[in-house]
């Protein structure tokens, strides 16, 4: 089909919607507005910690020209942000309703501070100023950010107005239904921290690197236990919203003996330990629990939650493996030491000593800094590696069968999900938004999805069967496997609520029993079912019904 | 006040929320105080540790000194080589008034202090935490060959004999009162 040419207005205007549409339209599904945003977010980080680093002179002397490369390559990106906006204002709705929606759009807070976050730099081009103000004006670009918090935060204070203080801070802290976007802020900082507080533990071990930034990263540690404890003051606040931590006194220890409460001390625990205890003791050692925070990052991934649910819920068999491990190598150790001793006493010691080379053997890792000389020691060896194989391969085992099985758990549970969603006959786009994301966390394709839907509407009657609309025999058996009697039953409940799919599955039971029927032996069922003991009467009667409607149908 | 407005209050705030704000405030203020008093300290430290590359520039200057045959500054530092040992006249340094020269108010080194405590000493023979006042000192350990070609560290005695090419080890003893190696160098 043709369509008329359009005019160069027309034109213009369809590029600018496409503009916008692609950009900064967030109600469009097909645009890049998110990743456009996030890269912005991104840069502006980046601008923020290069402004910081240039106060290192180690860093920023020897790298000037990098620096300033980096500042004019994000100005002319912010630059471009900013046109952007100011082309596409007309066909935004917040500015659209004015008569000149440009100058409304210049008007705008966030214009003027996109506006602020570049004019220094142009100006310290046109006139002479002084580059360490520039520097410092150069921080209003964190403000930026407030384009992406500040709705976060109208959207949230909207979704919570009746709630209070205590259910406000456990919709920020846990995804609730009305947590919304500044839950995912939140959880942004917290993994932001968390890697750059880990970064900075590894790098403060390097000597040459601690020597040199040493006040920095104290700075940054303090930022981070500021952060984590902020965090974990507020989780223990509002656990009692929890219906398993109701108590506001049992509920909050309960809570604080958590897995991933426990990691929470540990975080911040050592700054205060070491800044108030250090001139007592030598507590270098705790640095390292720093490294814990790592394990923080365990409660955004749902893969590790399902893991570590698998170990407790496996934890009696992995005991019992352990137990015949530990078994196997205090007997491993004592008959090592008791052949290896008098041949190698330097080696074989005692019997921790031997404990070591045992494990070593056993977990197949050999390094070899202490082996069996002697005729029995050495076969004691060749079975204990062969055992070794085995053994430890034990819970490696049960983990990964456990874990298929708590996916498999898992999928089950999001199908019955899918039945509750479909009560109503169909997917409204918030409960595809829960879909989506449940199937991204049990790792299923669209495909998976789409078919477990369709197998779901099936089952409850929404559409109709693939026999009703004629499909092939195979594509019944690609459905329900290779025995039709395999067909899930109707959930009960469903059918009660809906006479139509009620009905329908009734047509299907009678048409069942028709086809019992045809093939049954009659006399011997007839036989049967007369006696008292195996059926009713009405159970009698209905059966004589339909065999002699059935004989009276071809 | 319209209905609909007076539906959406949010509810008052009870005195558990106030004790959360407080602990909220407590906890800041405590970080922020913590983590001031602690950059504060590692401020010190890297004013210390300033201090201590100045003397290790001066430990390095002395044995170029020596190779170019120029007079060793302070000269109770100047160490004695085989030649000098071999001389009876010539007066052997110890360690002892090589480092009391340095560091002395008409020695070498005037302007260093101890960063970390007003009465602190300068310089101290070991980090000990029982000896409060050897916080953010100079600790000059000896380096030795030993048996297997590994160096060996001992004590710096004062009435050590500074002999060319003894070769010493320059720490800082930080506030938690562990050693922090500054450099290495050779008379």
């Amino acid at each position: 089909m043709s369509s008329a040419p359009l005019s160069d207005g027309q034109k213009h205007r369809s590029i600018r919607r496409l503009v916008y549409d692609l950009l900064f339209n967030k109600d469009n599904p097909d645009g890049y507005s998110s990743v456009f945003e996030k890269t912005i977010i991104i840069i502006i980080l980046v601008n923020v910690a290069a402004l910081l680093a240039e106060t290192i002179p180690i860093i920023y002397d020897s790298r000037e020209r990098q620096f300033h490369w980096f500042d004019v390559v994000s100005v002319a990106i912010f630059t471009v942000e900013y046109l952007l906006r100011l082309y596409v204002a007309p066909e935004d709705p917040d500015f659209n309703q004015d008569k000149l929606p440009r100058l409304r759009f210049i008007r705008s807070p966030f214009a003027i501070i996109d506006l602020v976050a570049i004019l220094p730099f142009y100006l310290a081009a046109l006139f002479n100023l002084d580059l360490r103000a520039l520097r410092v004006l150069r921080l209003l670009r964190l403000f930026k950010l407030l384009r992406a918090v500040y709705p976060a935060m109208v959207e949230f204070r909207e979704r919570n107005r009746d709630k209070t203080l205590r259910q406000k801070v456990y919709a920020i802290v846990n995804e609730t239904p009305d947590s919304g976007k500044l839950h995912e802020i939140f959880d942004f900082i917290i993994v932001l921290w968390v890697l750059i507080s880990v970064t900075c533990v590894i790098l403060e071990s390097v000597e040459s690197i601690n020597y040199y930034f040493h006040v920095e990263f104290i700075v940054i540690d303090t930022i981070a236990v500021a952060i984590f404890s902020t965090e974990f003051l507020m989780r223990i606040y509002s656990c009692t919203e929890n219906p398993k931590y109701q108590h506001w006194l049992a509920g909050r220890i309960n809570f604080s003996r958590q897995f991933s409460s426990l990691i929470d001390i540990l975080a911040i625990a050592p700054f205060f330990l070491e800044s108030l205890l250090d001139h007592l003791f030598d507590l270098r050692f705790l640095r390292v629990f720093r490294l814990m925070r790592l394990f923080k990052l365990g409660r955004y991934s749902a893969a590790t939650k399902s893991l570590f649910y698998v170990i407790q819920r496996e934890w009696p068999v992995m005991k019992a493996s352990i137990f015949i491990m530990l078994m196997l190598v205090m007997l491993a150790a004592c008959l090592g030491y008791l052949f290896e001793h008098e041949a190698q006493p330097d080696k074989f010691e005692n019997i921790p000593q031997s404990i070591y080379w045992a494990v070593i053997t056993l977990a197949s890792v050999g390094y070899g800094d202490i082996s069996p000389v002697t005729p029995a020691g050495r076969a004691i060896t060749i079975v204990l590696a062969l055992l070794g194989i085995g053994i430890f391969a034990i819970p490696a085992a049960i983990l990964s069968s456990a874990f298929s099985d708590q996916l498999r758990i898992e999928r089950e549970t999001m199908k019955q999900e899918l039945y509750e969603m479909l009560g109503d006959g169909k997917i409204s786009p918030e409960e595809r938004i829960i879909i989506d994301a449940e199937a991204k966390r049990l790792h299923l394709s669209k495909a998976e999805v789409d078919r477990l839907l369709e197998k779901a509407k099936i089952e409850l009657g929404l559409i109709a069967h693939p026999d009703a609309i004629g499909h092939t025999h195979q594509e019944l058996h690609h459905t329900y496997g290779h025995h039709e009697s395999h067909r899930p039953a109707m959930d009960l409940n469903y059918l009660s609520k809906h006479p139509e799919a009620a009905g329908e599955q009734f047509k299907i039971l009678l048409a069942q029993l028709q086809q019992l029927a045809h093939s049954v032996d009659h006399e011997r069922l007839n036989q049967y079912l007369s006696d008292k003991k195996h059926a009713t009467d009405f159970q009698m009667e209905t059966w004589e019904y339909i065999a002699k409607q059935t004989k009276k149908e071809p | 006040m319209s209905e609909l407005e007076q539906a959406h209050v949010s509810p008052q705030l009870k005195w558990s929320d106030y004790v959360f704000i407080c602990l909220l405030c407590i906890n800041l203020i405590g970080v922020i105080l913590l983590g001031r008093n602690i950059y504060i300290q590692g401020d010190k430290l890297e004013q210390a540790r300033k201090n201590a590359e100045l003397v290790v520039a001066w430990a390095d200057g002395v044995d170029e000194d020596m190779d170019a045959g120029k007079p060793i500054s302070p000269p109770k530092c100047t160490p004695a080589t085989d030649k000098d040992l071999k001389t009876a006249k010539f007066q052997l340094n110890t360690w002892g008034e090589c480092i009391t020269s340095l560091f002395g108010l008409k020695g070498k080194f005037p302007e260093i202090t101890n960063t970390f405590m007003k009465d602190g000493l300068i310089y101290a023979k070991k980090c000990d935490r029982e000896h409060l006042e050897s916080k953010g000192a100079l600790v000059f350990e000896r380096l030795q060959t030993g048996p297997t070609g590994s160096p060996v560290v001992s004590e710096l005695k004062d009435t050590d004999v500074l002999l060319s090419g003894m070769e010493f080890r320059i720490n800082l003893c930080d506030r938690g009162f562990r050693l922090i190696k500054i450099g290495e160098a050779k008379l």
